[in-house]
């Protein structure tokens, strides 16, 4: 069978992805599934993710078509080579495509604002982070014994404790 | 046989921590990854960047993972420096993704013994890091990539924008460059058709449920997050976290009804399983895994024997082609990996109900 991309290799791999309840099947040759990252199941997910991503992703590079041609003036990637590669060029192709990426980003990721850690690694995340990890096994913990899975409750309950002590250090 | 310090054969010689066999591996969730990307600031991300470039971005990653304290002791190699197997059996490992550009000039790869925390320098970005943990536990694997992040960042300026945070090649990973990703194993939904309601419960929280492998071999299968932007990284872990447990929730319920409606059919076909594994001179990729993944269902629900669950995870990254070719030293064609994997299979199978020898 022939390649669903290129329609030129012999297709290797079959490749299923699950949208809207329905599973679609395509398949690729090895150089199309490579490109696509589907050789590896943790990475492959970005472009099954019901399509939502792919979907935006393309819709993404079809706008960036609809733009005047420009170039970025630090590495001098054009919206043209970004829309072929679905790659940027540098940091500042963000602030040189910056009118074509914000709404596209918010296409993608369903928000254009950054909340996450700022750059400068001073912060005091990790407080933060060992108490959520406190509250996360006490839930396992609970779930362990409502399923009376007390082997797993006394593994869970050891390293609840070990924590607890690691915080209080 | 291999040698320890011989090269990349060596290190996956050893076992990797999320096979699980200090503790932690789950009958659902195999293994949980958290990946971040990131890119120095003012230098050309590699698509774009020429070979000297590249060579002194790597230069930079690779003293500082030196100097960083958890990936002080790792192995590192040059992309180049590797053959094309060592590359593949990186990523069947799943230390790397596969296509990272290992082959490209000014590539690179840092792994630690423990093969719990991985770097790769100059794939699609300058970095991107993984913690892959054993079962259930995207916070510890957080935790250890976060970790790993703030070490870095004091000694390579990163890329970022105060409202496009972290930037990346692909304005897909830009904010957070993070993906937290479950590898589950599935079987009962799939046999009892309730697979797609479980992606459709996991799409509804924000998450996303794909297959595994091609045609969902193995019944194995990944939630990830679907967007890396205007969500704190704890949020994102959260709200995969929610995702996971509910869609392990549902195997649960499904495998119970399995073992109450159809026991004799479910033991009855993964004592038939563990009869062929333990006994095949040929057996292909996606027969292997389907195969296991029958032993796994009976194992779970206490219907049949088989290797214990760190012996099956390892078993998943061993028998992958590039694995195989290691393992035998020399380059293997199609029927040869097909039977030196049921010759790994047999020898896992045969000895089943023999204590192993730890790391052997
Ligand atoms: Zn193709
Ligand atoms: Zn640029």
């Amino acid at each position: 069978m022939l390649c669903d991309n290129c329609k030129k290799n012999q297709s290797t791999i079959r490749y299923t992805e699950i949208r809207g309840g329905a599973s679609h099947t395509r398949n690729l040759c090895e150089d199309c599934a490579r490109s696509a990252g589907f050789a590896d199941p943790l990475e492959r997910t970005v472009l099954s993710l019901g399509g939502a991503v792919s979907d935006a992703i393309r819709c993404l590079r079809e706008r960036a078509q609809e733009q005047p041609a420009g170039q970025c003036p630090a590495c001098g990637c054009a919206v043209a080579d970004f829309r072929r590669t679905g790659r940027l060029g540098c940091p500042e192709c963000y602030r040189a495509f910056a009118t074509i990426l914000g709404p596209m980003l918010v296409k993608v990721h369903g928000a254009g604002r950054h909340l996450g850690k700022p750059a400068a690694p001073a912060r005091s995340g990790a407080a933060l982070l060992d108490g959520r990890r406190c509250q996360a096994l006490r839930r396992r913990l609970d779930e362990a014994v409502e399923r009376e899975e007390f082997e797993l409750a006394a593994r869970l309950r050891d390293k609840l404790r070990e924590l607890e002590q690691e915080v209080a250090a | 046989m291999i040698l320890p310090d011989s090269g990349v054969a060596g290190l996956l010689a050893r076992p990797a921590s999320w096979f699980g066999d200090k503790g932690g591996a789950d009958d659902v969730v195999i293994a949980s990854r958290v990946r971040l990307v990131r890119n120095l600031a003012g230098r050309p991300f590699p698509g774009r960047a020429g070979d000297a470039a590249r060579l002194e971005v790597r230069q930079m990653v690779r003293e500082a993972a030196r100097r960083s304290g958890f990936l002080a002791g790792g192995a590192y190699w040059p992309g180049e420096d590797l053959t094309p197997v060592d590359r593949a059996a990186l990523a069947e490992r799943r230390l790397v993704s596969p296509g990272w550009g290992g082959e490209r000039p000014g590539s690179g790869v840092v792994v630690d013994p423990g093969q719990s925390l991985s770097l790769a320098v100059n794939g699609g970005d300058h970095l991107s890091f993984q913690s892959l943990v054993p079962g259930f536990d995207l916070i510890e694997a957080f935790r250890m990539a976060d970790q790993l992040d703030d070490q870095l960042a004091a000694l390579l300026g990163f890329a970022f924008d105060d409202t496009m945070g972290f930037l990346a090649a692909d304005p897909g990973d830009a904010g957070t460059g993070l993906r937290a990703s479950a590898l589950l194993h599935l079987p009962a939904l799939v046999l009892t058709g309730a697979l797609e309601r479980a992606g459709e419960t996991a799409a509804e929280s924000g998450a996303a449920l794909a297959p595994g492998w091609s045609g969902a071999a193995g019944d194995l299968f990944v939630a990830a997050n679907r967007s890396a932007l205007g969500s704190t990284e704890l949020e994102i872990i959260e709200l995969v976290e929610r995702a996971v447990r509910q869609i392990a929730d549902r195997e649960r319920r499904a495998r119970q009804k399995l073992a109450e409606r159809e026991r004799a059919e479910t033991e009855d076909k993964a004592w038939r399983a563990s009869a062929i594994l333990s006994s095949a001179r040929i057996l292909g990729g996606d027969e292997h895994l389907n195969l296991c993944s029958a032993v796994r269902l009976g194992l779970a629900l206490g219907l049949a024997g088989g290797p214990a669950l760190p012996a099956l995870n390892r078993l998943l990254a061993e028998t992958g082609p590039a694995h195989l070719q290691l393992r035998a030293g020399r380059a293997l064609d199609a029927r040869e990996i097909d039977q030196e994997r049921a010759g790994l299979a047999r020898r896992e199978f045969g000895a089943a109900g023999r204590p192993r020898a730890p790391g052997s």
